[in-house]
């Protein structure tokens, strides 16, 4: 078994816990605050999660974004586009200087597959999402 | 309409709800049977808004609805509404989370579900705050 599927298979199951700094620094990439990581309407392919840091999910209405929430460490950004096979819905950008780690849509596919944890705190996740949504209209 | 999914589903209650008849309405307690899959028909998941505007959203046969609230909340906060005769197998979220645990097209069949509804949200809620570049 390589080192990579190791450390996948570690993540899966023991989360941020179990990163060696070698898959730290293998898939970990780092942005300034106020910079956009994507844009809406861009191809998904990528997958991020939130070591350190934190970002705002905007729309952009004609020349300024604005903030629909915010996602914290430990949240995922981008895997609605990669699951749904679709494009960006929003654009994310940094609300401080943040570290995330990037994971190509295979990759993401793996880890979901190795343990429950994954798919459950996306559905989870999103279910607090659309509800603080409804809740605030 | 994915028929692995629908299989799954076929276990749960067959129900029939007529045209304009109410699924759920706002404020219901969330009872353990909560998850619906729409084996024929059409649904409208009404949203109520403070300043008395409402959205509404489409739910078609083959899709599910009922996920968020009862994964989060104790009563509904959104009204379901046949918007046609609408025949739904509803699902134990008890069953259901189960499911979702070890059967990956489920899962990525209830994320999609979530993530169209996230969408619709998306461009319906802005806040206040704002960037230029």
């Amino acid at each position: 078994m390589s080192k990579i599927t190791e450390d996948f298979i570690k993540f899966g199951f023991e989360g941020e816990s179990g990163l060696t700094a070698e898959f730290i620094q293998k898939y970990s990439i780092k942005f300034p605050k106020n910079k956009i990581v994507f844009h809406e309407g861009e191809r998904s392919s990528d997958v991020y999660y939130i070591l350190e840091g934190s970002v705002f999910v905007t729309k952009k209405m004609h020349d300024t974004y604005k903030v629909l929430t915010y996602l914290e460490k430990g949240d995922i950004f981008g895997e609605m586009g990669v699951l749904e096979e679709t494009i960006r819905s929003a654009t994310i950008i940094t609300r401080e200087d943040s570290t995330f780690l990037k994971f190509t849509k295979e990759e993401f596919k793996e880890i979901l597959k190795i343990h429950p944890r994954w798919i459950d705190k996306i559905i989870q996740d999103m279910s607090e999402r659309i509800i603080k949504m409804i809740q605030k209209l | 309409m994915n028929f692995q999914v629908e299989n799954l589903f076929k276990d749960g209650k067959e129900v029939f709800y007529e045209r304009g008849s109410f699924i759920y309405r706002k404020g219901d307690k969330i009872s353990d049977e909560a998850i619906f899959y729409i084996k024929d028909g059409l649904v409208t998941l009404r949203i109520n808004k403070k300043n008395g505007d409402k959205i509404k959203v489409y739910r078609q046969k083959g899709e599910i609805f009922g996920i968020d609230e009862s994964l989060i909340l104790n009563e509904r906060i959104i009204d379901s509404i046949a918007e046609e005769n609408t025949i739904v197998y509803i699902w134990n979220k008890t069953d259901f989370f189960l499911n979702t645990s070890i059967n990956w097209e489920l899962s990525l069949y209830s994320i999609k579900s979530l993530s169209s509804f996230l969408r619709i949200l998306n461009s319906e809620f802005l806040d206040q705050k704002s960037f230029s570049f």
